[in-house]
């Protein structure tokens, strides 16, 4: 199962919340981040066959936020993450 | 990246002594990072430090032209907090109309670190850029950017300054979170109009207490260790309590002179009541003369259960400006926390002199607040930790929000000059303005 009318969303929540962690703007980053991790677990309920690989770069950012690592979180997102949901 | 540190690190400390010798002396003496490494199987040369890297490690040029793009085209001066790997300076000295870019090091040892590796000699030796520390008591400098990992590995002395550059850079989330509840806000206050309109205004309080020592007391942690002297002393006290301090101080047998409540949660109408367990006619007698002070931004729940008299205020925020000249209450200060309020309220009656209590802004001990405090809360469940300095000089953990409220307490207290404030509990965090009371003569 995909959901394509999802992809360019996703991919561009994930590049908006980087910029935002790259930026220091990490209230905002955070913000985005619940709200991209809320679509994701979405589509894991439905189903979706693109989530499950995603679980090794998932922990990697839950790792990195952890001890404040943004710029980290934001390479994940933007450069991991993000290509593997959009196109 | 060098494999020689000395190698890079000389010439590079040479080139910084010429243009800002004492930077470079402060680089010399700073202490050994630990924990640093370089970030494995990504394209770029990138360090950790901490845990925590200092750039991009995929494309750092882009991510430096973002951050760079924080300064407005066409500024001829510009400050970057924390140059990291040296991509942000070299961005903005790209720019042919920037004729002075102040770089700021928030930790010595991290530039000495970067330098030893990483060659920063083409944009230390722009003439426009001027290297330099953390001064006293420095505020943002607009326009200014910065590399943010600067603001997780920042020596201790550019605390302040890193606060108030994580709350300028939290300050557009705050406005589109507040900006979505102005509506609800303003309409609970017309339903607290309507039902309680026969409590009088605050105003009515201010100039009650010239002169006054006023105690206010929040429901940090540290209370616990300044309770004793407040109960000792309470004859000659102007007491404000928030509301989650009411039961600690009532536990203790010190019933304070007004209590303050802003927070619009309904839970607050249980921290006006007594404990489970407690004698509900002793606690209402104890309490029948002790005013609430509430802010129009509370829960019609929370106005409902306080059984004594009741005065209503405005919080001074340009949102209820037409509900102040449509109703004139009085406005309290606040920037977040019903402490700031309590504040507010005791300087406005009239205070000569006030001592904060229970105002930790943090977690010491690993506790949120005072015992019998009914708003226990978890630690460390916050994405957006910092940390800041206790009494002693040593940090205790705290996060975003907290900070704020302690900056923005600090700013208060800085336009109030004549009122003498003071802190008791050192195992919160320092307060500037607020000497800890045994430091007083």
């Amino acid at each position: 199962m995909s959901g394509p009318r999802h992809e360019p969303a996703l991919a561009a929540i994930c590049v908006r919340t980087a910029e935002a962690f790259r930026l220091g703007e990490e209230a905002t980053g955070s913000s985005h981040l619940a709200e991209l991790v809320d679509r994701l677990a979405e589509l894991a309920a439905q189903g979706d066959d693109r989530i499950a690989p995603l679980g090794a770069a998932l922990a990697e950012i839950v790792q990195a936020q952890g001890r404040g690592d943004f710029l980290r979180v934001a390479d994940v997102l933007e450069f991991v993450l993000g290509p593997a949901l959009g196109d | 990246m060098s494999d020689s540190p000395d190698e890079l690190l000389e010439p590079t400390l040479a080139v910084l002594a010429a243009r800002a010798p004492e930077v470079a002396a402060a680089v010399r003496s700073a202490p050994r990072l630990e924990d640093v490494e370089a970030v494995e199987g990504v394209p770029r040369p990138t360090l950790r430090i901490a845990g925590v890297q200092l750039a991009g490690a995929v494309e750092p040029e882009a991510e430096a032209a973002l951050q760079a793009a924080r300064i407005p085209a066409g500024a001829r001066a510009a400050t970057v907090y924390e140059p990291a790997q040296g991509h942000l300076p070299r961005a903005l000295l790209a720019r042919p109309e920037l004729e002075r870019l102040d770089v700021v090091l928030l930790d010595p040892a991290v530039f000495g670190l970067v330098a030893a590796v990483l060659d920063q000699r083409d944009w230390l030796t722009d003439p426009r850029v001027r290297v330099r520390l953390v001064e006293p008591d420095e505020r943002p400098r607009a326009p200014w950017t910065l590399s943010p990992a600067g603001l997780r590995l920042c020596a201790r002395s550019g605390w302040a300054l890193r606060d108030r550059l994580v709350l300028e850079l939290s300050a557009a989330h705050q406005s589109r979170v507040f900006a979505g509840r102005a509506a609800g806000q303003l309409a609970q206050a017309e339903v607290l109009a309507d039902r309680f309109g026969q409590d009088r205004p605050v105003r009515e309080l201010f100039g009650s207490r010239p002169g006054a020592h006023a105690v206010v007391v929040g429901s940090g942690p540290s209370l616990d260790d300044s309770i004793a002297w407040l109960a000792g002393a309470r004859a000659d006290l102007f007491v404000a309590a928030t509301n989650s301090a009411l039961r600690p101080l009532v536990r203790r047998g010190v019933v304070p002179d007004v209590v303050v409540a802003i927070d619009p949660l309904p839970i607050l109408a249980s921290h006006l009541m007594p404990p489970e367990g407690a004698d509900e006619d002793a606690w209402w007698r104890a309490l029948a003369e002790v005013p609430l002070v509430y802010a129009s931004t509370i829960a019609s729940e929370t106005r409902q259960a306080w059984r004594g008299p009741a005065y209503a205020a405005h919080l001074a925020q340009p949102l209820y400006d037409a509900l102040e000249a449509k109703r004139p209450l009085g406005r309290l200060f606040c920037g977040g926390t019903v402490l700031h309020a309590a504040a507010d309220l005791a300087a406005r009656a009239g205070a000569g002199r006030l001592t904060l209590l229970g105002a930790d802004f943090g977690y010491p001990g690993g506790k949120s607040h005072a015992a019998a405090a009914p708003a226990e809360r978890a630690v460390g469940s916050s994405r957006l930790r910092l940390e800041v300095l206790d009494g002693h000089g040593a940090p205790i953990e705290s996060e975003v929000n907290l900070v704020g409220y302690l900056r923005d307490l600090e700013d208060w207290i800085a336009r109030h000059p004549r009122l003498r404030v003071g802190k008791r509990g050192r195992s919160g965090a320092a307060v500037r303005g607020a000497p800890f009371e045994d430091e007083l003569a």
